[in-house]
């Protein structure tokens, strides 16, 4: 089972891209994926409550295909946003949670650390784009909980330092890394497998924006046993959702 | 037939890479199922581009069906058109520019112009990157200052090559509609369905097929011209024959 694990749903005039999940799933069936774990555009960048509450609407008639994440837009909002992740995932049975580093706001601030330990208390993976400096800091507050650290270093431009991500990863045994970037060095995936195993490198196409097909290859041409990559691909998602 | 015009050997400073040989890249071509490549040395990037020339030579040499070489100068050493003449004559098909942060000198440099004109008069192609590869934590090279180049040279071809974001690529749209003479390799665009779409927007006689390979995974540049949604005789352009045509083969 192939799951992707980052994949936006919404519209977004600025990244110019809005895909339904009609749209979503014909490319997942093309690229032969079969779960999508989805963030909602609306939610990230305008209104959190309504944008999770599109997503919850299209997990009730897509739910076969679709897996949600409780985006977070801003951890400012404290414990409103607390409140919205156990909201959403009684109402919708969202699975994950997604969160955002902005400058202007960074992550590090204080009242992140309860929406983590919300995460980690309900069991739900953090997608977070959060550079690795501030990985570690995280980590360290709330270490119960499983953060994914989106684009594997790679925001909010592809300057990516994977090896350091890596590194921070090492430290933090649940700290985990998204492929989904437009870092296509070569030598990246086997570095993090070499170093972590592939246990904690999780798969992710960053859907619409990026080519899935593109992040599909990454992980299937990457030069290691072809066990890791059923790992990278969809096993290691699946264990720590329980699926 | 795939024709990558964007290929590698040699080192890279900032990680180890795990293939890096002549014989490295060969066998990610046969994985890939890519016929032949426009190469350049590493060396020529940012150290000592006459010796880069000359392994790049040598490879294409011991493999003329697989390897084309492709030459890189710079102001120092004694580059220039003569040079570059020179380099034409032992057998190279395109050149390449690094200019400002890697090299040191501006598009807008008789350097520039001088290289520019000669490899129009040689019928040759140059490559000019915004930046060397996806991950490049410098700043980027401004795609107006490769359209003011080509500008002056209408009777050059030039080939861009990295641009990926969204102002670049409406950027590179705009300047490969208005510059017969520039056409753009596929190498650092990532984007949802983005050769499709730089296809429709400048026509697939205008975008060449290239990976960045060793610098890059060469199965995701191969997957994405795969599975890209265009006709197959644009495919056929794209993943070759515009290459052909440009690099003469």
């Amino acid at each position: 089972m192939i799951i992707d694990g980052h994949v936006h749903i919404g519209p977004a005039q600025f990244l110019q891209i809005d895909a339904d999940a009609p749209t979503l799933i014909d490319i997942a069936d093309r690229v032969g994926i079969d779960l999508l774990f989805v963030t909602h555009v609306t939610a990230l960048f305008y209104d959190m409550r309504e944008g999770n509450d599109a997503l919850g609407s299209e997990l009730t008639r897509y739910g076969d295909r679709l897996l949600g994440y409780v985006t977070i837009p801003n951890h400012r909002l404290g414990r409103t946003a607390c409140d919205e992740i156990r909201r959403c995932v009684e109402i919708y049975g969202m699975r994950g949670v997604k969160m955002y580093s902005h400058p202007e706001s960074p992550i590090t601030e204080a009242s992140s650390t309860a929406i983590l330990a919300t995460a980690a208390e309900l069991k739900l993976p953090v997608l977070g784009h959060f550079t690795p400096s501030e990985c570690d800091v995280l980590m360290a507050r709330v270490p119960e909980v499983r953060i994914i650290m989106a684009h594997m270093a790679g925001q909010p431009y592809a300057f990516g330092n994977w090896h350091l991500a890596v590194e921070v990863a090492g430290r933090h045994p649940n700290l985990y890394l998204d492929t989904g970037t437009s870092q296509i060095d070569s030598g990246m995936l086997e570095h993090a497998v070499e170093v972590l195993g592939p246990e904690r490198i999780l798969f992710g196409t960053d859907t619409p924006l990026l080519d899935p097909w593109v992040q599909r290859a990454k992980v299937e041409g990457a030069e290691f046993e072809p066990g890791a990559k059923l790992l990278i691909l969809g096993g290691n998602m699946a264990r720590l959702l329980g699926l | 037939m795939r024709i990558d015009v964007n290929a590698f050997f040699g080192h890279w400073p900032y990680w180890p890479l795990p293939a890096t040989g002549g014989d490295d890249l060969l066998r990610l071509m046969d994985c890939c199922l890519i016929d032949r490549a426009a190469v350049t040395s590493l060396r020529g990037l940012f150290g000592d581009w006459p010796t880069a020339n000359g392994e790049a030579l040598a490879l294409a040499r011991a493999h003329p069906d697989r390897l084309v070489p492709v030459a890189c100068l710079s102001p120092m050493n004694g580059g220039g058109g003569k040079m570059l003449r020179r380099l034409v004559e032992e057998g190279f098909k395109a050149c390449r520019l690094y200019p400002l942060l890697l090299q040191g000198y501006s598009l807008r440099s008789p350097f520039a112009d001088e290289l520019a004109a000669t490899a129009g008069e040689c019928g040759i192609p140059v490559i000019v990157p915004t930046r060397p590869m996806m991950n490049f934590r410098f700043p980027v090279l401004p795609i107006g200052d490769v359209a003011d180049l080509a500008d002056r040279h209408p009777g050059t071809a030039f080939i861009l090559s990295g641009p990926n974001y969204l102002s670049e690529f409406r950027t590179a749209v705009e300047v490969i509609a208005s510059h017969v003479n520039i056409s753009i390799e596929t190498s650092c665009m990532q984007g949802f369905q983005a050769i499709a779409r730089m296809a429709e927007a400048v026509g697939a006689e205008r975008v060449l097929f290239g990976t960045g390979s060793l610098l890059q995974y060469p199965a995701c540049g191969r997957a994405k011209l795969d599975h890209a949604d265009i006709t197959p005789g644009q495919r056929a352009l794209i993943g070759a024959q515009n290459a052909e045509r440009v690099l003469r083969l």
